[in-house]
């Protein structure tokens, strides 16, 4: 076990490397830099700056130095725990992004919760009770579901919002709450806020989920051995329970942390719609305004941050069934 | 010997998009105490899905739309009461006490027919705990000595395996432990040896003999090779398309067989004791299970066709003089009104 | 299941007539129904899966519906009854205009609009649009209108439908106006032409790709395999929508619409890819040990030879499948960065495009027709997903008629 434990984390170190070259040559591949975009604004405003001011600014923000120097400046600073500066804020990433952070953090773990508490109970119900009434909405919802992005799915929920229920459906706190220190009251407040978000992020996956779990556990319930379930005079809910539903379990349980990089993406972009003060917004204007550091940082760290999901989740699969440790994983 | 098992006019059909298909329709047989009637006939003709009949185990779309199956129950003090297992709720406690406890059955595929994901010893002291009143610690005993009984080397360490670690021929040997634990007194054995190659075959069926005599149960076992069946058998029923068309002592009808079908079938088999320099095949093909063929089913496909009779009249079960039953008219006066009985019949054989 | 099932009595067939033997499909789909249908044997497996298709009757209608929609987008100039680019700059925000055939005395007339003039409520000093019930302004078809260029070609200047004076009564609206007085439905169908090509563009170099990194892992295995299934691990862990932003951010702004275009499918078919290469890869490594393909082998078939005309053609149906399943993801994803403001911008009309109007609530409280491109995005998706599905149910060999 810890052998396995190990390897996969020595196995996750290149990938981070790579990552860490992808996200930052992602925000430099655009012609001109921060200073350049920082100059055309300050010139349509009618403002000019001179050569030497020019120069200074890229000194001060290291922009003149060569893309692998830069680059390798920030990955160092990185690894010790400094992301460097944010050009549009003139503060350092670290302070932005950390509560941030935190919160799309909680709210990819409770839309994780959220999806397969709800996906693998109808996905069970439904293929046991195939082409019922109940199988045919959830099939239906189900399509929906997959069909709406999810940053529709948020106008749509916030014009409900603002239609039916006369409130606005943004934020994740009560105006009372927003810059007040953290306490048992804000982290209720927070929850109160959050289900919405959860609901939205995870309304795609959950549909995709229940097909899987309704798919899986259909083609189970046909196998051989859950006719020998029977022929010992189980009762049908029991076998069903004991045998196919837990074959069926196993993939899904397995690939539990591929639905992270998806979650973590679905986040991104609802917390945009919904106004959330979460990364998706302040990635969005990093990248708006070539702000490097800041947007590279955060790339860089949502990428991490998936990946050591993914790694958790697989630790505890193998923790949980040994055979995944021999290499078998279940396929999706 | 007394009947344990009585099949009376068995109807299941499956409904399908396409149309009605009769898999078993209007079958009679019956099973002796402590025998093993080997059920034989082409794939598709609806021996399997009697086999899940008399279980109650046949699905949706499948229903059991009419018949009896008359069943003892072994322990009846005197007058051996049966009851009716169609009348049973497929899924009450009646039937779940019967299933499993009192009939058991094992299938083709031994290594799929066992859970993926559960230990072998879990899958056993399961359906032993199902139908005795013991403890976890009795049912694993109990499954020990089982599995002992079907030859498993390691019983003890074999308990703690997964399906996957054990070959094909073991998986069938721990169906079997399972099948058995409970002593019922009917095993049904859909093919058990289908999915084997020869040899762990040969072992297999030695092994259902030596336990069948030392547990004094009966045995109806499927299979599609008459050779089996003659090693197996004591009383053979023949089926097609979903008929029992005729049934017999296996003794009688190797030596003699009556229905035109029964003699195609053994003529296909290959014999050591004569000469042949092409196996017989029966023509034609099953028919597909939708169509509605008038009068005796096999007409289409048979050897001793009679125009206007077979194709016309359907032919009831008649009892001949050594006590079998056959479905077909050339042993009836309706052969004898057209022209004489197939004199010819004996050439053929 | 009910046991009152279909009593549908199958004919008694004569062999030499049945067209299952003759294999002709539109005998086979001719006779369908009229005929048992188990004798299937003789279909080919891709006339099966036709026929299985066929049977899926949500599928065949989604199929029917994009093609009508696809239709539409190529004769959008026709169809909309002003240019893309019109404004109506009386009529801004104008809602989905209300089509009358019942005059107010309660005669049935052709359909007809009446005239709108605006009105300041005076109660919450919003600008409404009310009808002037008192002319009838009736539905014209094929009338005078913008002139336009068809597919770039024909000089044209008639619409589908349209009224008389537009610009004093009020345009014909059927999806309501936007925020410059411009046809959402029009918009939405000149939209449809970026929207469901990108798809298409996408998902092609998407195959591309997929094919040949799939089919080299496949195929070689060993060292080449494992780099390409490591890369295509890499690039399934990384959150999608953080590293398209990215990506999408790194085009120059004054880059022509056209190779933002091409960029955003490219960064889009970036990720697709690596689900086909997957499936590719699958299908390489089980068909190389099937005995069909060891026989062709054995037979002396080169390597080339074997890869088209026996493995490609036999997963072929598979990678379909999936190649329909991965268009709906490309349509969201330039939906969602043309929503961003990443992607496409104006004046190019895109379904995000049109969306970005939408960004703000306060926008679609007051005038929720600007969701309407959020409808032709859902339905489209949807009947993609549902074709998908039915594609994917037919070409399961093993699967039931």
């Amino acid at each position: 076990m810890r052998e396995y434990i190990l390897r996969r984390v020595l196995q996750l170190i290149p990938t981070l490397i790579l990552i860490s070259i992808v996200s930052f040559t992602i925000i430099q591949l655009p012609p001109g830099d921060y200073v350049t975009t920082y100059v055309a604004n300050l010139a349509a405003a009618g403002e000019e700056l001179s050569e030497e001011e020019i120069a200074a600014l890229e000194e001060h923000y290291g922009l003149n130095q060569p893309g692998y120097i830069q680059y390798i400046k920030w990955i160092t600073n990185f690894v010790q725990g400094d992301m460097g500066l944010s050009f549009y804020w003139d503060r350092p990433v670290n302070r932005l992004i950390g509560e941030r952070l935190m919160l799309t953090m909680i709210m990819s773990f409770f839309t994780l919760l959220f999806v397969y508490a709800m996906a693998i109970p109808i996905g069970i119900y439904s293929a046991v009770r195939q082409y019922s009434l109940a199988d045919y909405v959830f099939t239906f919802i189900g399509f929906i579901g997959l069909a709406t992005p999810n940053f529709l799915l948020a106008l749509i929920f916030m014009y409900i919002g603002i239609k039916v229920f006369d409130a606005s459906a943004g934020g994740l706190f009560s105006t009372e709450y927003l810059d007040a220190d953290w306490s048992v009251a804000k982290v209720w407040d927070m929850l109160k806020h959050m289900w919405l978000p959860v609901v939205i992020v995870g309304t795609a996956g959950t549909a995709g989920t229940i097909r899987v779990m309704r798919a899986t556990t259909l083609d189970e319930l046909g196998r051989p051995y859950v006719e020998t379930a029977r022929s010992k005079g189980l009762r049908e809910g029991q076998l069903t329970m004991k045998y196919p539903v837990r074959v069926a379990l196993n993939p899904i349980l397995s690939t539990i942390g591929w639905r992270l990089p998806e979650i973590v993406s679905g986040t991104v972009l609802v917390a945009l719609v919904l106004n959330l003060p979460t990364t998706g917004p302040l990635l969005w204007r990093a990248l708006m305004s070539q702000d490097l550091y800041l947007a590279a940082s955060m790339i860089m760290i949502l990428s991490t941050l998936t990946l050591i999901g993914t790694l958790i989740s697989d630790i505890l699969l193998a923790w949980v069934d040994p055979r995944i440790r021999y290499g078998e994983r279940g396929t999706t | 010997m007394d009947t344990l098992l009585e099949v009376r006019n068995l109807q299941t059909h499956f409904f399908m998009a396409e149309g009605v298909a009769k898999a078993v329709d209007s079958t009679t047989f019956s099973i002796r105490r402590g025998q093993v009637l080997g059920v034989v006939g082409e794939s598709g003709c609806g021996k399997s899905v009697t086999a899940r009949s008399i279980m109650r185990m046949v699905r949706p779309p499948g229903h059991t739309v009419d018949g009896e199956i008359l069943y003892s129950r072994p322990d009846q003090d005197g007058q051996g009461a049966s009851i009716d297992l169609l009348q049973l709720p497929a899924t009450g406690t009646e039937m779940r006490a019967i299933r499993g406890g009192e009939i058991a059955m094992i299938f083709q595929e031994p290594r799929a027919s066992l859970s993926p994901v559960h230990r072998i010893g879990d899958q056993i002291t399961e359906n032993i705990l199902l139908h005795q009143e013991v403890s976890p610690s009795e049912a694993e005993e109990i499954a020990v000595d089982m599995l002992r009984q079907v030859h498993i080397p390691l019983a003890e360490q074999r308990l703690d395996a997964f399906a996957h670690q054990l070959s094909g021929g073991m998986c069938q040997r721990v169906m079997i432990a399972m099948a058995l634990s409970c002593h019922p007194s009917l095993l049904i054995a859909d093919e058990p040896t289908t999915a084997l190659d020869v040899t762990t075959e040969a072992q297999i069926l030695e092994l259902m003999q030596g336990l069948q005599a030392d547990l004094h149960m009966a045995i109806m076992f499927i299979t599609h090779d008459l050779g089996v069946v003659a090693d197996m058998a004591d009383e053979v029923a023949v089926m097609y398309l979903g008929k029992v068309v005729e049934q017999g002592a296996a003794a009688d009808i190797f030596r003699d067989p009556k229905h035109p079908y029964t003699i195609a079938l053994l003529e296909s088999l290959p014999r050591m004791d004569q000469r042949r320099e092409w196996l017989q095949t029966i023509r034609g093909v099953v028919p597909d299970p939708y169509s509605t063929l008038s009068g005796c089913p096999f007409h289409p496909r048979c050897a001793d066709f009679i125009e206007g009779v077979c194709d016309e009249i359907v032919p009831e079960p008649i009892t001949l003089e050594d006590g079998r039953e056959v479905r077909c008219l050339l042993y009836t006066e309706h052969a004898h009104q057209e022209r004489p009985p197939v004199a010819e019949d004996a050439s053929h054989s | 299941m009910t046991s009152a099932a279909n009593p549908r009595a199958p004919a008694a067939h004569d062999a030499t007539a049945s067209p299952y033997e003759r294999g002709n499909l539109s005998d086979l789909l001719e006779a369908e129904g009229t005929i048992s249908e188990s004798r299937t044997q003789f279909l080919t497996p891709r006339q099966l899966m036709l026929l299985r298709f066929r049977r899926n009757k949500m599928a065949v209608f989604s199929l029917w519906f994009l093609a009508f929609l696809y239709l539409s987008a190529l004769f959008a100039p026709v169809i909309s009854p002003y240019d893309k680019t019109h404004r109506f700059n009386k009529h801004l925000y104008l809602p989905p205009r209300d089509i009358h055939i019942r005059a107010d005395d309660g005669s049935w007339r052709r359909p007809f609009v009446y005239a709108v003039t605006i009105e300041t409520n005076k109660e919450t000093f919003t600008r409404d649009f009310v009808e002037d019930r008192t002319q009838q302004y009736p539905i014209q078809f094929f009338v005078k209108g913008d002139p336009y260029k068809l597919w770039g070609l024909f000089r044209m200047d008639w619409h589908l439908y349209g009224v008389e004076n537009a610009e004093e009564i009020g345009p014909v609206f059927l999806m309501g106006g936007d925020k410059f007085g411009r046809d959402i439905f029009g918009r939405a169908l000149y939209g449809a032409r970026i929207s469901l090509t990108i798809g298409l563009v996408g998902v092609s170099i998407a195959l591309v790709i997929g094919l040949v990194l799939g089919g080299l892992s496949g195929l070689y295995g060993g060292l080449v395999d494992n780099l390409i299934q490591r890369l295509i691990e890499f690039i399934r862990s990384i959150p999608t929508i953080p590293l398209w932003m990215g990506l999408a951010a790194a085009m120059p702004a004054d880059w022509p619409q056209l190779r933002v275009y091409f960029g955003i499918t490219i960064i889009l078919s970036l990720l697709a890819w690596t689900t086909l290469a997957r499936v590719v890869r699958g299908k390489f490594l089980s068909l190389r040990n099937e005995d069909f393909v060891l026989a062709a082998q054995s037979a002396g078939a080169n390597q080339w030879y074997l890869i088209w005309q026996h493995l490609v053609p036999s997963f072929m149906s598979y990678v379909l499948v999936d190649i329909t399943l991965a268009i709906p993801g490309m349509i969201i994803g330039e939906t969602a960065l043309s929503f961003l403001g990443l992607g496409l911008v104006s004046p190019t009309v895109s379904w995000g495009v049109m969306l970005k109007d939408a960004q703000q609530v306060v926008e679609i409280a007051i005038h929720p027709w600007v969701l309407w491109p959020a409808m032709f995005v859902v339905v489209t998706v949807l009947a993609l997903n549902f074709i998908g599905d039915g594609l994917r149910d037919a070409a399961d060999p093993y699967a039931d008629l």
